[in-house]
């Protein structure tokens, strides 16, 4: 399974005084608390962790079919740079699953510009492809002309390709649309995972 | 505080994340806060907040996790309300 975030990091809100604690105390671990006091550039810090969150819980709800989010329930490891985070090299690492229902995934995150792109994997072995899409309609015509994109009711989206199956994840965010898939064929899932499939909004 | 005001103070505090506008016209309590209103997630927690504070409650990560639709952040609003009369 694979899941996958953007942030564009001007965007990312730059929290001040009494809510910026209160946030970080609903969202991030103690352990988290610390990597970002310690960082020098703590709200890049955070949107980074808020970002494998983000990834962890799209392969989370693919492997329990559960759609609660509590975003201390995935707790983030990694080492950081000296800097607090490189803006130039990726920053990989590890994350997992308080209840202890799944392994710890590693997850992989990198910074072009102005945007953070990360994503988690369950089988690392597999192979992915990705593409970026600059505009709404761009990615609209994509789609049409390749994948009969679809989402479940619990909003999880794949894609049928020429007949097959595809596990997908998709992210957006600063007017740039993230798409990353494997691309052989995954297992069909459950009939329960199609029984109440809704077309793709977009 | 009635039903309806909550709604109210509710739909105030959610209007400045919403991103789709035709979705917040046709409010309904089904209405998915992310999936229908396109709030971000990280706004969800701002939600949260602004909650807390427009309320006075505080709301734990139990509720917070519940808190998917319009519906339920108002049976969790009303019901953390009714503990505190």
């Amino acid at each position: 399974m694979i899941g996958n975030d953007l942030i564009y990091l001007p965007d990312w809100p730059q929290r001040q005084g009494l809510r910026l604690k209160r946030f970080r105390a609903k969202v991030f671990t103690a352990k988290e608390l610390s990597l970002i006091e310690e960082a020098e550039q703590p709200y890049f810090i955070e949107a980074l962790l808020w970002s494998v969150k983000e990834a962890a819980y799209k392969v989370w709800l693919k492997a329990t079919h559960r759609p609660a989010y509590n975003p201390k329930n995935f707790e983030v490891q990694t080492e950081l740079s000296p800097s607090g985070g490189s803006q130039a090299k990726p920053t990989e690492g590890l994350v997992s699953f308080e209840d202890g229902s799944l392994s710890p995934y590693p997850f992989y995150s990198t910074q072009e510009n102005d945007f953070l792109a990360t994503y988690v994997l369950q089988q690392t072995e597999q192979p992915f492809s990705e593409s970026f899409w600059r505009t709404k309609q761009q990615c609209i015509l994509h789609q049409a002309r390749t994948w009969k994109l679809q989402k479940n009711t619990l909003n999880i989206p794949y894609a049928i390709y020429q007949n097959r199956y595809l596990e997908l994840s998709l992210s957006h965010d600063g007017g740039l649309f993230w798409y990353i898939w494997f691309t052989e064929p995954q297992p069909l899932p459950t009939q329960e995972f199609f029984s109440q499939t809704n077309n793709h909004k977009n | 505080m009635t039903e309806q005001e909550i709604q109210d103070q509710l739909k105030t505090v959610i209007e400045p994340y919403v991103q789709n506008q035709e979705a917040f016209e046709n409010l309904t309590k089904e209405t998915q806060l992310m999936e229908d209103l396109e709030v971000n997630s990280a706004h969800l927690v701002d939600i949260i907040l602004d909650l807390e504070e427009a309320f006075d409650v505080e709301i734990d990560d139990e509720a917070a996790e519940k808190m998917l639709t319009v519906g339920a952040a108002l049976n969790i609003v009303q019901e953390l309300l009714n503990a505190k009369d």
